[in-house]
């Protein structure tokens, strides 16, 4: 073979394998454009978890009404209304008759980089008189209630101001530095429940909450009322008092991200 | 008689005699091993008969609703003091036999407590059996409400309790009814909300 020939031989196969390699990098930056777009993006990714679900019905009414439908309907409704909103993403960590373990339904929120965690349940009680709605921030140190020390090492607090230092948190206290700003969820949604005069709402209280344990975003449980209150019962089981119910959930979160950016 | 047959007869008389003496031996001492075990445990009857054996009792405040708040409603126990953890047990059976003053239970009276014990640190721990898992309203109040009720009825009447660990069939577990972490001891702490406030 000739020089000239050695030439436009090594040329043609420099090309081919530069143009391979460009395909691949141009492939991955896309990817990785489409992964992060939604960080890119101002809108905020609320996380709503339809609690119990599958095999495990949570609690049930005389009249066989299962919490799992009504977590269920109740968090389409709010992705309903959340889809329509302009600065708002939304995903449901169920969306079928399913079970998923509590980590699991963390996870995918984590995993997704949501902005805000609902986790929406039906409250019970031996009382039958017992109603109203009930929103729960995660905290080992309840009212009145709390855990023994944890055995595994605390953050360091003197770790967080060096640089170059990654620092590896526990699950069960990802949730902690969340915790002022799931109250003041808490408080907002509050607010909006209490601003409608068909819904009777409770109180908020912390709890050491396995449903919020690992969540690395302000974080809130709601008990949407008591099934086994004979009203509230009555209420939840038609569809236009679980429009109001999400309408004030998304009222809540909505003025919870003016008030945080 | 011969010599060899005198012999024959000494020796048959002397084996007969140490085989007897064996037989006699083994039939008043059946094994060391046995007789020690069986003093040992002669001894611990002993020492548990030595033990007092006379009844306590014991006003206890007993945990319940009253509304959506916590309350208590006193009943007396009955325990033998030589055993610690009998107190536990009977105070725990007061909480699953309910209110008799109009309050509301927080456990089912069909659940059963198999067996409870508290360490030298102070923590108590309740063996439930499984009933506890099916027999609930479900919900978070009910589960809270019920741990609740639980723990204060343990460390407000027993000093040397400061902590309370369920179990469900002897083993620790996540949850009790889907909602609130058990998996590790809870304490009575106080709490205030104004930290979290802007």
């Amino acid at each position: 073979m000739t020089k000239s020939k050695y030439k436009i031989y090594f040329s043609v196969l420099f090309f081919l394998i530069f143009s391979d390699l460009l395909s691949i990098e141009a492939l991955s930056v896309l990817k990785e454009t489409q992964a992060i777009s939604p960080a890119v993006s101002k809108k905020k990714l609320v996380a709503i978890d339809p609690g119990h679900g599958g095999k495990d019905i949570g609690c049930k009414s005389p009249n066989g009404l299962t919490e799992k439908e009504i977590t269920l309907k109740l968090a389409l409704m709010v992705k309903d209304i959340l889809s329509k909103n302009p600065v708002m993403d939304v995903f449901l960590a169920r969306s079928e008759d399913i079970d998923l373990s509590s980590e699991k339904r963390v996870s995918l929120a984590n995993s997704k980089g949501a902005d805000i965690f609902l986790s929406l349940h039906i409250n019970a009680s031996f009382d039958k008189n017992q109603k109203g709605i009930e929103i729960y921030y995660y905290s080992e140190d309840n009212l009145g209630f709390s855990y023994s020390q944890s055995q595994t090492q605390s953050l360091n607090p003197e770790a967080s101001d060096e640089e170059n230092k990654s620092l590896i948190l526990p699950w069960n206290e990802a949730q902690n530095i969340f915790i002022p700003k799931s109250f003041e969820a808490a408080s907002f949604l509050e607010e909006s429940f209490k601003s409608s005069q068909e819904i009777a709402f409770r109180s908020v209280n912390p709890a050491p909450l396995l449903v919020l344990t690992g969540t690395a975003m302000p974080a809130v449980l709601i008990e949407a009322g008591f099934i086994t209150n004979t009203e509230e019962e009555t209420a939840l089981s038609r569809d236009g008092y679980l429009k109001v119910l999400a309408i004030k959930i998304v009222e809540g979160i909505t003025k919870y991200f003016e008030d945080n950016g | 008689m011969s010599s060899p047959v005198k012999k024959y007869n000494y020796h048959l008389r002397k084996l007969t005699a140490f085989t007897l003496s064996i037989i006699l031996f083994l039939s008043l001492y059946p094994g060391c091993s046995k007789k020690s075990s069986t003093e040992k445990k002669t001894r611990s009857d002993a020492n548990s008969e030595n033990e007092p054996k006379e009844k306590k009792e014991m006003v206890v405040k007993v945990f319940f609703l009253n509304g959506s708040e916590l309350a208590y409603e006193e009943k007396t126990i009955f325990f033998n003091s030589g055993k610690p953890s009998e107190k536990i047990n009977e105070a725990l059976n007061a909480l699953i036999e309910g209110p008799k003053q109009g309050m509301t239970p927080t456990l089912s009276n069909k659940i059963k407590l198999l067996n409870a014990f508290f360490d030298e640190d102070g923590t108590a721990y309740l063996n439930f059996s499984k009933d506890i898992i099916k027999n609930n309203p479900g919900g978070t109040f009910a589960e809270l409400s019920a741990i609740n009720s639980i723990v204060h009825t343990l460390v407000e009447n027993f000093e040397e309790i400061t902590a309370v660990q369920i179990l469900i069939n002897g083993e620790e577990v996540n949850t009790l009814w889907g909602h609130i972490d058990t998996s590790k001891p809870f304490k009575l702490k106080e709490f205030s909300e104004a930290s979290l406030r802007k």
